[in-house]
């Protein structure tokens, strides 16, 4: 199975070529009981840490990750959890949509 | 294949798939690579087999070849949850019925079940079933094709209910009100309602049980509404509150979501009700390779408040369509079986199931798009290689 599907599949190109770092992943593989690592569902970049405290308090990141919104609809969004208590400042919630617009887009692809 | 499916194949992330992706491979992939975008996604106990949409509140989708059996079996349930899950005491709980109604009650479990049973098997699918496809994105779970599920619900009929209150004339809608409550207080309570002609339909139920067991917390433990045929969120879950008001109930869940732009006037919406007509194609799983020879197309075909008329399937990516064959049991608001002796030859084939109902509703070949994503009902099509 593992080696059957798309991602086994891209563990045998990781593990067949060579790179370094294979040590990390056979690492990992051996340590398959261990606590799983936090993960960071949204991207990377200016302000994600201040997106990422206003929208864990309610609800999981995954949730924003998966949509692409353009300004209209970043917004709407935005100010409707502000609405349904969301604690964003007026300055914060600029900084919140323009992060949103930048790297969960429209013209992104998901 | 886009990255959602690659993402989850067939059934949410393995282990060593999400630490090679995440942790990692991460580190191997970086420089040059793009670092996939990934989810921390945990299997859920007694749902290991499902996709994790969301953790907060938590939405689980069935991957298509989980849903092989007529009758979903409830590990494999898909989940759809607007906040999350409360931990309900089936002894403290209480179900009020209350407004234009003559004697307002309070119900315990024992009180329903004094009334009459009813068991029926009907499908549930999520209003935003398939809005992942919509092109641009629509807001909301990016859902593929198994927010849907056929179970044999047990309970009682909510018209008996309604009846023991009296039904005063006034009373025109009846909200549902369940123990789920928003993280914060300011965010309003997730309240649906229906017309009182769904109200009091035979089919519509308070039901306690699913597939012959108590219903799981994530399925609305002590006791959820049914309301067969419509799209899921009229079935709420956790039901406390039977409240019979005068209009439709105005709150967001009712006026700002599950809402769809009507046909004659894009501007006005619309409050779903009915699903949609709609097919899948279960086997040959899209990407399949299969010999040359008989193939058995088969899958599940469902139209809400229509009633099914036949699935029609083509082999040649929709140039010609070939009546299907309805099979297995045939209840008013349960999926139905259906499949095609195909005789195939060796080559590359699309092959296409699409339903019609009793209404003349068929599945289109484009999406009708929506904000918000809702009525995704394209023809399904799957990629088979013969030979």
């Amino acid at each position: 199975m593992p080696f059957g599907s798309p991602w086994g599949r891209r563990l045998a190109r990781c593990l067949l070529s060579g790179l370094p770092g294979v040590g990390v992943v056979l690492l990992a593989l051996a340590q398959l009981d261990a606590p799983l690592p936090a993960m960071e569902p949204l991207p990377p970049g200016k302000d994600v840490d201040l997106v990422t405290g206003r929208c864990i308090i309610c609800h999981g990141l995954e949730l924003v990750a998966q949509q692409r919104q353009d300004r209209q609809g970043w917004t709407e969004i935005v100010d409707r959890m502000i609405t349904w208590g969301a604690p964003i400042t007026p300055d914060e919630r600029q900084m919140i949509i323009e992060y949103l617009i930048r790297y969960l887009g429209r013209s992104r692809t998901p | 294949m886009n990255r959602e499916t690659e993402r989850t194949p067939g059934g949410g992330l393995s282990r060593r798939a999400f630490l090679v992706q995440t942790g990692a491979a991460a580190a191997l992939l970086k420089g040059g690579l793009r670092v996939p975008l990934a989810f921390a996604q945990e299997p859920v106990p007694g749902k290991e087999r499902l996709i994790v949409r969301s953790e907060r509140p938590l939405n689980l989708e069935t991957p298509l070849r989980e849903l092989t059996s007529w009758l979903t079996p409830t590990d494999r349930f898909f989940v759809r949850n607007n906040y999350d899950a409360p931990a309900l005491d089936a002894t403290q709980w209480t179900l009020q019925v209350e407004g234009e109604v003559d004697r307002p009650l309070t119900l315990r479990l024992d009180d329903l079940k004094k009334l009459e049973p009813v068991t029926q098997v009907v499908t549930l699918e999520c209003a935003g079933n398939g809005r992942g496809f919509h092109t641009p994105k629509a807001s909301g779970i990016q859902w593929e094709r198994g927010a849907v599920g056929t179970a044999r619900w047990g309970g009682v009929r909510l018209a008996d209910i309604l009846r023991m209150a009296g039904v005063r004339p006034a009373g025109r809608h009846v909200a549902l009100d369940g123990a789920d409550k928003p993280p914060s207080p300011a965010a309003p309570d997730f309240i649906r309602s229906v017309p009182i002609w769904k109200a009091l339909e035979p089919h519509t139920m308070v039901a306690f049980e699913m597939n012959g067991q108590p219903l799981p917390p994530l399925h609305g433990f002590p006791a959820r509404v049914v309301v067969p045929g419509w799209i899921g969120s009229a079935s709420v879950k956790w039901i406390t509150h039977i409240r019979v008001i005068r209009d439709e109930f105005d709150g967001p869940f009712m006026k700002r979501s599950y809402r769809a732009p009507r046909a004659e006037d894009e501007k006005e919406t619309y409050s779903l009700q009915s699903l949609e007509v709609k097919s899948v194609i279960l086997q040959p799983a899209d990407g399949q390779q299969v010999p040359a020879g008989s193939v058995t197309v088969a899958g599940w075909a469902w139209a809400g408040e229509g009633e099914l008329a036949g699935v029609d399937v083509s082999t040649d990516g929709g140039q010609s369509w070939k009546p299907g064959r309805l099979v297995g049991e045939a209840h008013r608001y349960a999926w139905r079986g259906w499949e095609y002796a195909w005789e195939a030859k060796a080559g590359q084939h699309a092959v296409m199931a699409r339903a019609t109902d009793s209404y003349g509703r068929i599945q289109p070949p484009q999406p009708k798009w929506n904000p918000l994503g809702y009525r995704w009902n394209v023809i399904h099509a799957v990629r088979v290689t013969v030979g």
